[in-house]
């Protein structure tokens, strides 16, 4: 047997992989936001059927969830400069990287958020919004009080399995230059000449903020669990 | 007093309401009747703005809002002073039974919470639902469901209660102790207008009895005119096939 894995190396490593959490994190938040913002966005345009803008959503999000993400931040990488450039006079060559992993990143799950919204609020019956109209409420009381509670719950797990694929899809930045963990942990890789172990603790973080989240939510979930409480 | 003046709805090309009025005294209690697809819920839901109509005139002493040109405040308002029951329902499932009942008076008018408490308690008591406060929708049978609807419509003191086939959704042993609350509801002076196929709750209950039919009012006047001496030859028809003790001959007839 060779030397391929030591756990002298394991904890050594760890220092360098975490150097590249921040950056992932940066990327998580931030995408995770425009995808929120965006998502919500989408799912009221398709919701309330706005003319044209409705169908240019139905295209985006289809095309979003059907083409590999690595094809998209590419696309954006290569094509947003290109755009800027032929449309505002702009050269944004000097951004920062991570932007337009972020924005690619963010995009990508604004469609996928898009649906779990559009169909967490179709499933709460138009007579529910009708009967707080009745008593008085306005829209944003009705949507408030009792339309988002209950579309939310329905969201939750969906949300939490697209945030976790959020969350893994941030392992590609490095591609695109972005000290991440898994830039990290290829120089530590480069430095000492041994990879697995810099891997293996990426690995084992990723899992660990799985974990902690698919925890979260199902006790989250139990919380909001109303419905069928005693 | 509240005055319906000339309500008209079309759902595309298909004309549901062909000008229809109805004046309602306070006290009243209104039922109409007719057919499938006579316009009786479209009306109704006209009256609060569930649906908008194309044309007519809404007054509710102080306030008259005219239906097309109706701005946001005034639908508001109108809603304000009426209450809904639906047919199924519709309660809010993220809430309990008390819950329900208290929304309208916390969220949309502000009553401080321990005295809106007590009033939905005495709603909800009323209804015979007194073991059921914490309950949620999904806990209760469709009569009970029913009975929080109807206490949270009540507990807010509308000018009038707008019913929309409170019973269709039941079966046959819930729709009798779903009558007799609305019955007690009525004995209470609440105006009400109440859409139904229940023809012997409508003669005992109503004072006031609407005939539709395509659109239009055929026929209205008292209960035991309608039901004993219907003047028009569309009424008598209806009647004569809905009425229980008239269903023999009915069948009699179709043979």
């Amino acid at each position: 047997m060779g030397d391929y894995f030591t756990f002298t190396r394991l904890v050594d490593s760890i220092d360098t992989v975490l150097s590249g959490a921040g950056a992932t994190f940066e990327i998580v938040i931030f995408s995770f936001l425009i995808a929120l913002a965006a998502g919500i966005l989408l799912a009221v345009i398709r919701i309330r059927k706005i003319p044209v803008s409705a169908q240019i959503v139905a295209v985006f999000n289809s095309f979003m969830r059907g083409t590999p993400m690595i094809v998209q931040i590419y696309l954006v990488y290569y094509g947003l400069p290109f755009f800027m450039d032929l449309l505002f006079g702009v050269d944004i060559n000097r951004w920062s990287k991570m932007l337009y992993v972020i924005l690619a990143i963010g995009l990508n799950n604004a469609a996928f958020f898009a649906e779990i919204f559009r169909s967490a609020l179709a499933s709460v019956s138009v007579v529910q919004l009708e009967a707080g109209f009745s008593i008085g409420l306005t829209w944003m009381q009705a949507f408030r009080r009792v339309v988002f509670p209950q579309a939310f719950r329905v969201a939750l797990p969906s949300l939490v399995v697209q945030f976790i694929s959020l969350l893994q899809s941030t392992a590609l930045a490095y591609m695109f230059g972005v000290t991440d963990m898994m830039m990290a942990a290829r120089k530590y890789g480069s430095k000492s000449g041994h990879s697995l172990e810099a891997y293996c603790v990426v690995m084992v973080l990723f899992v660990a903020i799985c974990v902690v989240l698919e925890l979260s939510s199902r006790c989250l979930d139990k919380r909001l669990n109303t419905e069928r409480r005693v | 007093m509240i005055e319906i003046k000339h309500i008209k709805k079309s759902f595309g090309n298909h004309q549901v309401l062909k000008d229809v009025s109805l004046r309602v005294e306070t006290g009243d209690v209104v039922v109409i009747l007719g057919p499938s697809g006579s316009g009786k819920t479209t009306f109704l839901r006209c009256i609060n703005f569930l649906e908008k109509a194309d044309a007519g005139e809404i007054i509710m002493k102080d306030l008259a809002v005219d239906c097309k040109k109706a701005r946001k405040k005034e639908i508001h308002e109108i809603r304000m002073r009426t209450s809904f029951v639906f047919q199924n329902y519709g309660l809010f499932k993220n809430m309990t039974a008390l819950q329900n009942v208290m929304e309208g008076l916390i969220t949309a008018r502000n009553v401080p919470k321990s005295e809106a408490e007590a009033k939905a308690k005495e709603a909800l008591d009323y209804v015979g639902l007194s073991d059921y406060y914490d309950y949620y929708p999904s806990q209760l049978s469709g009569g009970q469901q029913q009975r929080v609807g109807i206490a949270r419509a009540v507990v807010l003191d509308p000018d009038v209660v707008l019913m929309d086939e409170p019973t269709s959704a039941l079966d046959p042993e819930l729709i009798q102790e779903t009558l007799n609350i609305i019955k007690k509801v009525a004995e209470r002076n609440v105006t009400m207008i109440i859409v139904t196929h229940e023809m012997s709750f409508a003669r005992d209950v109503a004072n006031h009895v609407v005939f539709m039919d395509g659109g239009v009012i055929v026929e209205e006047g008292k209960p035991d005119d309608i039901f004993s001496h219907p003047k028009e030859e569309r009424t008598k028809q209806f009647l004569r096939r809905i009425l229980p003790e008239n269903a023999f001959l009915t069948y009699a007839q179709d043979i």
